[in-house]
């Protein structure tokens, strides 16, 4: 189980990496096939602006510790491939009410500062309405699970063909 | 200024639990009134939960809600929530439009209207008790509502805290009627800062 703002990484292909009910949160799957070697970061907000308390939190930060993480685990950043689901905005309200549209731009900055070290996204589930439950299994692959679509294939990191690209307007 | 919440004292913890109450029994009072029938709560639980934990605190973290949020203003500013299981929600509405039981089996448009309302007079009835309790003047705003995994609703709820906490304080009171057709939580987060001003209000030092 992988908690708001935690990180955690698997090194079995018997383990599985959880993520519960993604909502604006990202969840950024990451694996490195050769290594064999899973890591699960569950970001919350964006941008740390200065509050580095808690590296998980934020995506600026998340990014390169997952990755780092991984990496002093055995991991190579050119074999690690990635799979992203959440950012989704679930609140909706009246007028004035108060927007909780904090999804999208959590999804714009992950791919952002993954963009920036070169990391490829292969498969990505990200905005829309619903909230997501995100599996990371130890052979890379990534399930994802919503309320009106049940369990569903996202990614094979490991290596096998790529099920699934959706992204939800 | 940013003020972290980590340690509260059996009496802080008591004064916090009594302000739940009053806030939830003046709610309990209005949702009674709203359903014709007496509606039962808990005492509060009040603790300071970290982030990891918060989605999963009201347990079945993959069971269907509704959830009604609604940001405080004013003196002591903070966060309510309201948070009731889609069968519940669906028996809510059904009573409110005065339709026999099992009429809304899908929360469509007009149910979840139906489900702001109520959400908006219920956090207001809290907040109304807790300002006239401690003399604060506490501010309700439009609420915002999602149906969804229950923690899917917290984590993004949570977003509205987040960024300069790692944990918070939450006053939690559980909520039925007599039936037991209808539970929900309430859940009240007032904002670090503003836990120093409501304990001053009520007399404590912080």
């Amino acid at each position: 189980m992988v908690g708001m703002a935690e990180m955690k990484i698997i090194t079995s292909p018997d383990d599985i990496l959880i993520a519960l009910g993604l909502g604006s949160c990202v969840g950024i799957c990451a694996y490195d096939k050769t290594a064999r070697i899973a890591g699960l970061s569950h970001v919350v907000l964006p941008d740390s602006s200065g509050h580095e308390a808690c590296a998980g939190k934020f995506a600026n930060s998340a990014v390169p510790l997952l990755l780092e993480a991984m990496c002093s685990k055995g991991a190579t950043m050119r074999n690690i491939r990635i799979a992203l689901a959440g950012g989704a905005q679930l609140f909706s309200f009246s007028g004035n009410g108060p927007k909780l549209e904090i999804g999208l731009r959590n999804a714009t900055a992950v791919q952002m500062h993954l963009d920036k070290l070169n990391m490829t996204v292969v498969a990505s589930d990200l905005g829309g309405t619903v909230g997501r439950t995100v599996h990371l299994y130890g052979d890379g692959r990534v399930r994802v699970k919503t309320i009106g679509k049940g369990e569903v294939d996202l990614a094979a990191l490991g290596g096998a063909p790529i099920l699934a690209r959706a992204v939800s307007k | 200024m940013e003020q972290t919440v980590t340690k509260l004292d059996d009496m802080k913890l008591d004064v916090l639990k009594e302000v739940g109450n009053i806030g939830a029994g003046n709610a309990m009072t209005a949702l009674a009134t709203m359903v014709n029938h007496p509606v039962n709560m808990s005492i509060p639980h009040v603790g300071i939960v970290s982030l990891s934990e918060f989605a999963l605190m009201t347990g079945g973290p993959e069971s269907l809600a509704v959830g009604i949020y609604m940001p405080v203003d004013g003196d002591a500013p903070g966060h309510v929530a309201f948070l009731l299981s889609d069968i519940s929600a669906c028996r809510l509405a059904d009573q409110i439009l005065g339709q026999a039981l099992g009429t809304t089996s899908v929360l469509g448009e007009m149910e979840c209207s139906v489900m702001m309302e109520v959400g908006n007079i219920l956090a207001s009835s809290y907040l109304v008790a807790i300002g006239e309790m401690t003399g604060l003047n506490l501010l309700s705003s439009p609420p915002a509502i999602a149906v969804d995994y229950t923690a899917a609703i917290l984590s993004t709820i949570a977003t509205a805290f987040a960024s300069l906490e790692d944990q918070a304080l939450t006053i939690v009171t559980h909520i039925g009627e007599e039936l037991g057709s209808i539970e929900g939580f309430f859940i009240y987060i007032p904002e670090p800062g503003s836990l120093a001003i409501i304990l001053k209000a009520l007399q404590m030092d912080f």
